[in-house]
């Protein structure tokens, strides 16, 4: 197959500096408190904290290189490999059940050539992906029922509800940011409404038939959201507790780097919980600054890039990635500062962890490429 | 839109973070502090106690510890037999002996005891080699230097190193001080560390004491006694030596006794201080308050004479009172001299019943001594009213009244001290860890028992005691002027007196210048007669005589007195010296000697060592070519056996003691006659021996 002119990306103008520049300082500071917090998770896994930050390095190093070649690949290319990249997904999906490796009594990753590998991660960017090319190919009919919202939602339904049977949390952020790309899309607001006051009544029912869910529930709302300071939670609420009592000892400046003590209390402190470790030693300054971060990256992607994109694929295409980096963001934060209940959910960049690291790289490398095609001629820019 | 929805989340974020930090910061800061934030106590050591010269007799050693953790993660089995070879290195126990048991520990075992006293070097080693998995363990043990010494006057530890008994007990607090503090970071887990700048509070070591006992004199009673009680077979025994000048308690000796180094050994009857804590009947030894009482009341003068009648007992108020033999015609001092039971009380009954109780109580009957020792007993003084018509002259004997030994050596300390009765004491001063004293015994006079007058008169009386004539023949020392009185008091069993006897002796020494007083009392002598004088008398005079010994100024004395003709030994230790060694000691004590077979080396000898010589006894030393050195197999490592040096040079004992391991501490020149610690124990190398010498030709006292 010889190359067409269409494979070679002839950018317009230079990418995205800013966005550019977040991401390296994300990634310094997740550098910096992985290196803080992994310790006892080294010592427990027999390595020291020392090889496990410079994997985690290596890792950073991979994703910046896939974002460098992500950025130089067409994103119009990428999305003639949609459906492939969907298909992809679902079989690497099912094979996690057969042969996934166990963590925490869930399994969600593969082992690859001896690297472990979370097909999630990819379903949620080929699916982003896929609806960006389904909502662009039916805009023409884009409020008809049958013939855009079913079959968009069908891939929707499916590769969330894989993702959902070992890990809930995942699948109900992608099925937001679906929902949210389908809107900017121009779906019918009236259908997409519906399915959620569908989904909300379906949870009510869910926990109204279960006092187990009731009781996480009240939980969530005494010891969670309203932040117990007077005694200490024991198992329900322990975490998030934990993670208060972080965020409470950084105060304003923090208690400076590496100096973090509640990493020996919170699980996982170099992943789920790392928004606290930060918290903890840069203060409400640095955690402050870590939301701006991502809130610069949302404002750059959607305001910037999504608005200038040259077609509707294109802006699609970067407000699905945008929204995904920022929201994984925002989620990660929301726990760690009890908004959220405990999901197990990585801070892009910033956790400890590849599959997330790489595919955000990948997903920042589309934005980049976007940006490059950004021309005076606008796509109609719906968000 | 969608944009300004989804930047409602960060708001919202950001807002909760400020609730965090600025509403809820401080109660959570206070929960931090809770669960991270632990203290962990800096022990204080406690205090040693020290003997009147600052020998060292309760101190701390430490005892390592090491264990292992085998299923820790990490740890291999290269580092496992590294350690393992660490420890065989530097023990007697080999590599495979360690791993065997790990091997033999229970599957799911994490704490193996590979040893609970293993040696520093292999304790160091193990803490630079740092590997994850063995534990290491300090611990503090109470070390008593010289095993049962003064065992009942230092009492023992527990395992929390509190004291239970003796002074032990008593300077609890002042032993112990006061624990420090330091606070560590907790992790979850459970894990404490150290952090730098972590706030502290430093430990109050604690206070030493220095006691009045001189473990000399303390060795010499409880050698004696031991062997007083093995030869009367009584069931136990206690002594008492007291300066009657100041109350200080110089040795307190019970017997059986116990180590308290070694908990096992703990047997509650053994534990017992009978010197503050037995009530008895003294007996005859009471009389001192009778002839007191009698002659400063002026109701009986030297010269009067007392008829007994015949049969030795005369009927008091329908009540048999019987003298251990018909005395016959007695006056006053042979009254005390003999020992007579019906005499004493016709005195006695010439008192009024609350004159004589007054005397007896201020001697200090019935009130406690005061010492510084737990559970003292009061004894028991019955008040005149509730007194019979029998009691006066049953009490004048020493019956119908309880007292403890203590007490009794009070009381013939005051007699000794012209009347004045001091407390006894045994703690003299106490001083913290960098040696400043914190407190001091001064001397504390109770009160004046009688006038001095009456006094200086009865002390020729009560010397007639320890004569030929008196009932403790067998307590006099050839040259020692002695005053004291003996007391043989049946025992009451079940409310009936029985042919079961308490047996004691209370003396003191010089009479010129009293400067010893010693009680020695026996349960239940088994040997005949069981009097005072025969059972308790020959153990006064034996430790008396070595007492003296040590004491310079009383020794001159008795040398000049004592005649040349009286000069007597006891037989050296020849056993394992060369022929050379043996012929040039016995030639410098002028002792004559006879050899058996042939060879370099002594393997017999006869009489044996530490037998009483006169100047014609010859010493035969059988020899052998064979050397044998001492049996040291059963020895901990590090440790020697004492040599006896008795009766060597000051200088052959020093080669001796040095080629034992030991330091030598000299007193005095000439040939040795006696040694502490005693010969035949093991102790520490590099630890020293006191010897003291005197010129040849003076008494030979061997420690034996």
């Amino acid at each position: 197959m010889g190359t067409s002119p269409d494979e070679i990306d002839t950018p317009a103008q230079g990418s995205d500096r800013v966005l550019l520049v977040s991401v390296i300082i994300l990634m310094i500071f997740g550098s910096l408190a992985v290196y803080s917090s992994i310790a006892f998770f080294a010592e427990s896994n027999q390595t020291s904290a020392g090889s496990l930050v410079i994997s985690h390095l290596v890792k950073l190093s991979i994703a910046f290189l896939g974002m460098l070649i992500a950025s130089k690949i067409n994103y119009h290319t990428l999305a003639k490999f949609s459906r492939l990249g969907m298909v992809v997904s679902w079989v690497l999906l099912i094979g996690v059940f057969f042969f996934g490796a166990e963590v925490f009594g869930a399994r969600r990753s593969l082992s690859i050539g001896g690297f472990s590998f979370q097909p999630s991660s990819l379903a949620t960017v080929a699916l982003l992906i896929h609806i960006a090319v389904l909502v662009d190919e039916k805009q023409d009919y884009i409020k008809d029922f049958k013939r855009a919202f079913l079959p968009i939602m069908f891939w929707v339904v499916i590769t969330c509800g894989l993702i959902g049977i070992e890990d809930f949390s995942s699948a109900a952020v992608l099925m937001g940011l679906s929902m949210l790309v389908m809107f900017v899309g121009r779906v019918s607001t009236l259908q997409l409404g519906s399915l959620l006051i569908i989904g909300l009544l379906g949870a009510s029912v869910l926990i109204w038939q279960s006092p187990e869910r009731q009781s996480r529930i009240d939980h969530y709302i005494d010891q969670v959201v309203q932040v117990k300071s007077d005694e200490f939670n024991v198992a329900e609420g322990y975490q998030a507790q934990q993670a208060h009592i972080a965020i409470a000892q950084g105060e304003i400046f923090g208690v400076g780097i590496g100096k973090s003590t509640q990493r020996d209390f919170l699980p996982a402190p170099y992943n789920d919980f790392i928004f606290a470790i930060i918290a903890e030693e840069y203060g409400f300054v640095g955690s402050v600054a870590l939301l701006l971060l991502f809130t610069l990256i949302l404002f750059r992607g959607i305001a910037k890039i999504a608005k200038n994109a040259p077609d509707t694929l294109g802006m699609l295409m970067a407000v699905g990635c945008t929204l995904t980096i920022a929201l994984y963001g925002f989620v990660n934060a929301g726990v760690a500062s009890g908004l959220l209940p405990v999901t197990g959910l990585p801070m892009p960049f910033v956790s400890y962890g590849g599959t997330s690291t790489l595919f955000s790289g990948l997903m920042i490398g589309i934005l980049l490429n976007i940006s490059k095609h950004s021309s005076g001629k606008n796509a109609v820019f719906y968000a | 839109m969608v944009f300004g929805l989804v930047l409602l989340v960060p708001c919202a974020i950001g807002m909760q973070l400020f609730r965090i930090n600025f509403i809820e910061g401080s109660e959570l800061r206070q929960l931090w502090s809770e669960q991270a934030i632990d203290y962990i106590s800096i022990p204080a050591q406690r205090g040693n106690i020290y003997d009147e010269d600052g020998s060292l007799l309760a101190t701390n050693s430490v005892a390592y510890k090491v264990a292992i953790d085998p299923k820790v993660t990490g740890l291999t089995q290269t580092q496992i037999r590294q350690v393992c070879d660490t420890l065989g290195k530097y023990n007697y126990r080999s590599s495979g002996q360690y791993q065997q048991k790990i091997r033999s520990a229970p599957q799911r075992s994490r704490y193996v005891v590979l040893g609970k006293n293993v040696t520093a070097q292999a304790y160091e080693a193990l803490q630079q080699m740092d590997i994850r998995g063995v534990i290491l363990e300090e611990e503090y043990e109470r070390r008593y230097s010289f095993g049962s010494l003064a065992a009942h006057a230092l009492g023992f530890v527990n395992h929390k190193m509190n004291g239970m008994t003796g002074l032990e007990n008593q300077y609890n607090k002042q032993l112990n001080g006061e624990d420090g503090v330091q606070q560590v970071r907790r992790e979850r887990n459970g894990r404490i560390y150290a952090y730098v700048g972590a706030p502290r509070k430093q430990p109050q070591q604690g206070h030493s004491l220095y006691t009045t006992i001189d473990s000399h004199i303390q060795a010499i009673v409880e050698e004696e006694l031991r062997a007083g009680i093995e030869r009367t077979k009584s069931t136990y025994g206690t002594a008492i030596v007291m300066n009657p000048k100041t109350g200080a308690i110089k040795a307190m000796a019970n017997y059986p006794t116990y180590n308290p180094n070694n908990s096992a050994t703990l047997n509650k009857h053994n534990r017992r201080n009978f010197a503050i804590a037995d009530m008895i009947e003294p007996g005859s030894t009471f009389k001192l308050v009778t002839a007191i009482a009698a002659v400063e009341q002026e109701k009986v003068s030297f010269d009067e004479t007392f008829e007994t009648p015949d049969d030795g007992k005369i009927k008091i108020h329908g009540q048999w009172m019987r003298d251990h033999d018909p005395l016959g015609t007695l006056t006053f001092p042979e009254v005390i001299e003999q020992s007579s039971n019906v005499a004493t009380a016709q005195i006695a009954m010439r008192l009024s019943n609350d004159t004589f109780y007054q005397y007896a109580r201020n001697m200090g009957f019935g009130t406690p001594t005061n010492i510084d020792l737990p559970n003292e007993e009061t004894g028991h003084l019955q008040k005149p009213f509730e007194w019979s018509k029998v009691s006066l002259p049953w009490m004048s004997i020493g019956y119908e009244v309880q007292v403890t030994p203590l007490q009794l050596a009070q009381a013939y300390s005051a007699f000794a001290n012209g009347g004045t009765m001091m407390r006894p004491f045994l703690v003299d001063k106490i001083l913290d860890s960098e040696d400043n004293v914190v407190s001091e015994q001064e001397p504390m006079a109770v009160r004046q028992i009688a006038e001095k007058e009456t006094i200086d008169k009865l002390y020729p009386v009560f010397q007639r005691v320890i004569s030929d004539s008196g009932t403790a023949a067998q307590a006099q020392v050839k040259g020692l002027n002695i005053v004291g009185k003996t007391g043989t008091a049946q025992k009451l069993i079940n409310g009936r007196y029985r042919a079961a006897y308490r047996s004691s002796f209370v003396g003191f020494f010089p009479a010129e210048n009293p400067k010893y007083v010693c009680l020695v009392v026996l349960d239940d002598p088994q040997t005949y007669p069981p009097y005072g004088g025969w059972t308790a008398g020959p153990i006064f005079q034996h430790a008396a005589k070595r007492i003296a010994g040590l004491d310079n100024e009383i020794e001159k004395k008795i040398i000049d007195r004592g005649s040349q003709e009286d000069v007597w030994a006891y037989a050296p230790d020849l056993k394992g010296l060369s022929l050379k060694e043996a012929t040039s000691l016995l030639q410098k004590q002028d002792l004559t000697y006879n050899t058996k077979g042939n060879g370099n080396w002594i393997s017999m000898q006869h009489p044996a060592p530490g037998s009483t010589l006169t100047a014609n006894d010859a010493i035969t030393v059988e020899l052998t070519n064979e050397f044998s050195a001492p049996d040291t197999t059963e020895l901990p490592d590090g440790y020697s056996i004492i040599p006896d040096v008795g009766g060597m040079s000051m200088r052959k004992a020093t080669q001796i003691i040095t080629s034992r391991g030991f330091e030598t501490k000299m007193i005095g020149s000439g040939t040795v006659y006696t040694q502490f610690p005693r010969p035949g124990d093991q102790m520490k190398r590099g630890r020293s021996i006191t010897i003291r010498g005197k010129s040849k030709a003076l008494e030979t006292l061997v420690s034996k």
